[in-house]
């Protein structure tokens, strides 16, 4: 089984990198706290080393474990969610282009965050109101592009796109909308529309976490259809693909990881359209590849973008989809240029 | 795929038509406004100009003008030991740096801050005021004044009330001061940052409007309740504060609010960078705030938000139970309530001291 060799390794490498990750991001930020403190705080957690006499304050020891790890876990979860999602739909809307916000999910969010926001609803369900319409309204989206591209059991990949930009393009103005009427000193509208990991909870990562356990197994299992899709969806349905079925399944599934890693952490662009990217760039077409790196691929991605959002201008924070994007349009501007310099389809 | 195509294509001939109708409705609806607009400006031409003659003349016909003679003598002659009249013509320079000369009182004024209504309310020239903006609802009497936009001025809104002077924030309202002026119109604009300057601004729009008795009375129980707090506050041990006024969201140096927190015996732990900004979790933790304030706005359970952070159990505010909700818009205008906000804030500091 070469593959199944090539995969373990490439995804051994790849975990290797996000533990690094994990562990650089968790040594910085803006308590200051020196590297081999912090070191010996988690080495502290782990069983058979909680002897030692401690060296550091209860307060040292919640920001390590508590501030930082919280939401470095829920910045892998949200990358890998986003990395995950950007592989399915690039693979099967065949356009490389694509990301998990093509559909509208984003837009979708949006507008069911921003509507609770400009109601001042915030707290109808406690701190669960806004990801609650965010997922609702932003499934909700998806599945109305889905209908408006829907024809005799078919939807025909270009105008499933177009629908979606449509629909983007009309939920966007609501967006507009409604940040122009804000009138708080700070627009949480526009700051969820920016994307953040600030003030998250445990709860945050719980929320996402089912989505990604559940979508990642579904999304891996249609990696060999979607290799097939490329040749065609006329091709692949020769070659014994259900097309149907499996945009379907692919989107669908897509869909809800994006959406709840939208509904905790706002819009956090680039990542689903980026990671995928440097994934095939890095390992090839092959998406039985591409699926499980890209997310955790998605994971380091969005850890380092976090941390920086931090960390920069410490002790303030920059919106993360800030960042995200900040690193994400020029690698978006070289893609577009060697399409351009005639490497023939991407 | 023909099939596929085909449709598509009506389908965007369908949207654009769509668009094409809805672009057209709207240009109407915005022709039919702009029609009232202006019907409401060839109105308000002839009334202002008889509110000017009349002004003029000194106690002549015009019956609003001549009740706020009345207003205006009544008070003054009850104050007359304090308070002097403004001479007119009066040359004042604003917080734009640009000089304003007002040839004789005002006589209808619009605000574009809620701060400002609230001043002009409290220092008895409430019946001045023609117009403001969407957020000026203190005290009562402002909710019916016309309105004039939100923090997006409409600036025509603002002319066809005819104001020979209009208050603004020079911070808030920068776009819509220039547009004003543009057009001729006379405006104010301030931006105060402490609750001194505040004192100051209330004072000078007593000079401004010719109620410096009345400004005087509002600003000595201000400074009164500034003593108050400053003698209770001067031999109590500092105790640091964290202040959150929007979730995730603190003040640094250079603001009224973090002023407020050093007044009433606190000490801001966020004064690492100036202005409003979205703080990081772990800088507060570090810091070790013993009292947290939120403000009171409904809708947002800013304590539910706080409890619920990680790690922020192990701040002593969260372990003794200091965090505390204190009322939202005596902090937020810099208004003649700013100092109701600092009782608020001392109190929530130095419960012992304010029971």
């Amino acid at each position: 089984m070469k593959i199944g060799l090539r995969i373990m390794t490439w995804s051994g490498a790849a975990l290797l990198l996000l533990i690094i990750s994990v562990t650089g991001s968790l040594s910085i930020g803006s308590a200051g706290m020196p590297v081999a403190k912090v070191w010996a705080i988690l080495v502290h957690q782990l069983p058979f080393f909680e002897s030692s006499e401690p060296g550091w304050t209860p307060l040292e020891e919640a920001i390590v474990t508590q501030v930082r790890l919280s939401r470095i876990v829920l910045a892998v979860l949200v990358g890998a969610c986003l990395g995950m999602a950007g592989a399915g739909f690039q693979g099967v809307l065949r356009n490389p282009l694509a990301d998990p916000y093509t559909l509208g999910v984003a837009s979708g969010s949006s507008v069911g965050a921003a509507l609770v926001m400009t109601l001042g609803l915030q707290a109808v369900l406690g701190m669960w109101t806004v990801p609650a319409a965010a997922f609702a309204a932003g499934t909700l989206t998806v599945l109305t592009v889905f209908m408006l591209a829907r024809s005799q059991g078919q939807m025909a990949v270009e105008t499933l796109i177009l629908s979606g930009v449509i629909l983007q393009a009309f939920l966007g103005s609501f967006v507009s909308l409604m940040i122009s009427m804000s009138d708080d000193e700070v627009n949480q509208i526009l700051f969820w529309v920016m994307g953040s990991l600030a003030k998250r909870t445990w709860d945050h990562a719980l929320l996402v976490l089912p989505f990604l356990a559940a979508g990642l197994p579904v999304i891996a299992a249609f990696a060999s259809a979607m290799n097939l899709l490329a040749l065609g969806e006329r091709h692949a349905a020769h070659l014994g693909v259900h097309v149907e079925r499996t945009k379907l399944i692919v989107l669908l599934a897509s869909t809800l990881m994006t959406a709840a890693a939208v509904s905790v952490s706002g819009v956090v662009g680039f990542v689903g359209l980026v990671v995928p990217h440097l994934v095939r760039l890095l390992v090839g077409p092959d998406y039985r590849l591409i699926v499980p790196l890209s997310a955790i691929g998605g994971g380091i991605y969005v850890i380092w973008a976090d941390t920086l959002a931090r960390t920069a201008l410490s002790p303030k924070e920059i919106p993360l989809g800030v960042l995200t994007a900040l690193v994400g349009a020029p690698f978006f501007a070289y893609l577009l240029r060697r399409r351009k310099a005639g490497t023939g389809e991407g | 795929m023909e099939r596929t195509v085909g449709k598509n294509r009506r389908w965007i001939q369908y949207t654009a038509l769509a668009a094409a109708v809805l672009l057209l409705a709207m240009l109407l609806a915005a022709c039919g406004s702009n029609d009232d607009e202006a019907n409401g400006n060839a109105n308000a031409g002839p009334q202002t100009e008889e509110a000017g003659h009349s002004g003029a003349n000194a106690g002549g016909s015009g019956e609003d003008a001549a009740s706020g003679e009345d207003a205006g003598n009544g008070a003054s002659g009850g104050n007359s030991g304090t308070g002097a009249e403004t001479d007119y013509p009066l040359t004042v320079t604003d917080a734009t740096g640009v000089d304003i000369t007002l040839d004789q009182a005002p006589e209808r004024v619009v605000m574009l801050v809620p701060s400002d209504t609230e001043i002009v309310y409290a220092i008895g020239a409430g019946e001045l005021a023609v117009g403001a903006d969407a957020y000026s609802d203190y005290p009562p009497e402002a909710a019916g004044l016309p309105r004039v936009g939100d923090v997006n001025t409409n600036i025509e809104a603002v002319a066809a009330l005819n104001p020979d002077l209009v208050l603004a924030s020079s911070s808030m309202n920068a776009a819509a001061v220039d547009s004003l002026r543009q057009l001729g119109i006379k405006v104010y604009a301030s931006d105060p940052q402490t609750l001194e300057e505040t004192i100051a601004h209330i004072e000078r729009l007593g000079v401004l409007l010719n109620r410096q008795a009345e400004a005087q009375a509002v600003t000595d129980s201000m400074r009164a309740d500034m003593q108050f707090v400053a003698d209770k506050v001067k031999d109590a041990e500092p105790v640091t504060v964290y202040l959150e006024f929007s979730p995730g969201w603190t003040v640094g140096t250079g603001t009224f609010l973090d002023d407020l927190v050093t007044q009433a015996g606190g000490v801001n732990i966020a004064t690492a960078q100036p202005g409003w900004y979205e703080v990081d979790s772990e800088a507060v933790i570090s810091q070790n705030p013993q009292v947290i304030l939120y403000p009171q706005i409904d809708g947002v359970d800013f304590l539910e938000g706080i409890l619920s952070r990680p790690g922020w159990e192990q701040i002593d505010a969260v372990k003794n139970d200091r965090v505390h909700g204190v009322k939202n818009d005596p902090l937020v205008r810099v208004g003649p309530r700013l100092t109701d906000g600092l009782l608020d804030i001392a109190a929530a500091i130095h419960p012992d001291l304010f029971p």
